[in-house]
């Protein structure tokens, strides 16, 4: 099924937190795979030369390195709140790995990843609602 | 260069197989470089069940004519250089599951791997020759001089890339394509098992087995699609390929509905 596609993120640190957001974030999210291990360069000659440090999780078959570009442009009071006192504050800002399911329903579907944000900015639209920008990046 | 219609992408198996470590194989069956030696290779190779889906190809880069061509088991049909009557390169399809290769091929590049068509690219593609291998220099005195590191590609043995004996001999420039799809069903984009070899979808066609397209492929921009002799199969038609950047971006335009831009580059 759909281990890429967002419907309601989940984040999950067992025994510390376990958050679903309340609902879908905006369309035009953007899901990446990543060849972050593999350099390559262009010989003087035209030539492309490749070295494949790494090219997958070594607990996993798939390929790359999985990231998702989500965003919320009317978040609530309450709901920003919890995002942050439940998951933000409790991963140091970003810093400690969490379980990512991009969609809470589809269970078997998860990533250990971090925050991939060196700050985590939100924009007031109106009164108590909120926007705000989250990178999500596979680690291992 | 011609249009695009349905691009087809021919990904090499051995060497995807090699590359991670599930066999080991010689530097024929690589797609690059393609060798000047064209002896037959008859080594024996399992490959599990990544031959099981019917879209299956042989490819032999540095292709004498009239000569040995085929691998056991497989019943091959000519896409291009039929009954490989000219010099140059020679590809052909089967749909035969094959868990085992063994060819009776004689070539520089020996390729036997998988192929995966995708659905016709947004009207907005752009396709382009490039000719960076040249340095100009005005000198002092104002003449003008200019030294060209690489103009085309390098030939295969004593041909041309891609000539076909008097049909074509060979273009020049690095080719380049951008290719924008939207609305392709997740389905056919990740796949339902993006560990899998078998999925139907280019994530497990073709992400996965050119290790996210930094190992070469071959890229037929407007191939047959469902219905044989319906594309280009021209000889100007292939170039063997990568992907330019190292990560593959799709933007979710709908639930389970995404659009996603591919930058195709001609290597050697």
């Amino acid at each position: 099924m759909a281990d890429y596609n967002v419907a309601t993120p989940q984040f999950i640190n067992p025994s510390i937190f376990n958050y679903t957001m309340p609902y879908a974030p905006d369309l035009k999210i953007t899901m990446i795979n990543e060849m972050d291990g593999v350099d390559r360069v262009r010989t003087r000659g035209g030539h492309d030369l490749v070295n494949h440090r790494y090219h997958k999780n070594p607990g996993e078959t798939r390929t790359g390195r999985r990231s998702w570009l989500i965003s919320y442009s009317y978040l609530g009071n309450s709901d920003f709140d919890d995002l942050y006192s439940k998951v933000i504050k409790k991963t140091n800002g970003g810093q400690l790995s969490f379980i990512f399911k991009p969609d809470s329903s589809q269970g078997a579907y998860s990533a250990t990843c971090k925050f991939d944000m060196k700050s985590l900015q939100y924009k007031q639209v109106a009164n108590g609602v909120y926007s705000v920008k989250l990178k999500i990046r596979e680690v291992w | 260069m011609a249009s695009v219609g349905k691009p087809r992408f021919y990904v090499n198996v051995l060497e995807w197989l090699h590359t991670k470590g599930d066999i080991t194989t010689y530097t024929r069956f690589m797609t690059l470089p393609v060798l000047s030696d064209v002896s037959v290779n008859t080594t024996i190779h399992g490959v599990g069940n990544v031959l099981s889906q019917g879209k299956n190809f042989h490819a032999v880069l540095n292709y004498t004519s009239n000569s040995a061509f085929g691998i056991t088991g497989a019943d091959t049909t000519d896409i291009v250089n039929f009954g490989g009557e000219y010099s140059g390169f020679r590809i052909a399809t089967f749909t035969n599951t094959l868990y085992t290769i063994e060819m009776d091929t004689a070539g520089g590049s020996l390729i036997v791997g998988t192929y995966y068509d995708m659905p016709n690219p947004d009207l907005s593609l752009t396709m382009s020759r490039e000719y960076g291998g040249t340095k100009e220099t005005t000198t002092y005195n104002g003449s003008y001089v200019s030294n060209t590191m690489w103009s085309k590609p390098a030939k295969w043995g004593n041909y041309e890339a891609w000539s076909l004996g008097t049909l074509y001999s060979g273009g020049s420039g690095r080719r380049s394509w951008n290719l924008k799809f939207s609305y392709i069903d997740h389905d056919d984009l990740w796949g339902t098992d993006q560990s899998s070899a078998t999925n139907d979808s280019f994530f497990s066609q073709v992400w996965h087995k050119t290790l996210g397209g930094t190992l070469p492929f071959i890229f037929q921009p407007d191939g047959d699609g469902d219905t044989p002799d319906s594309g280009n199969n021209d000889p100007d038609q292939f170039a063997i390929c990568k992907f330019k950047e190292n990560s593959m971006q799709a933007t979710q335009s709908a639930h389970n509905v995404y659009d996603i831009s591919l930058s195709i580059e001609e290597v050697w």
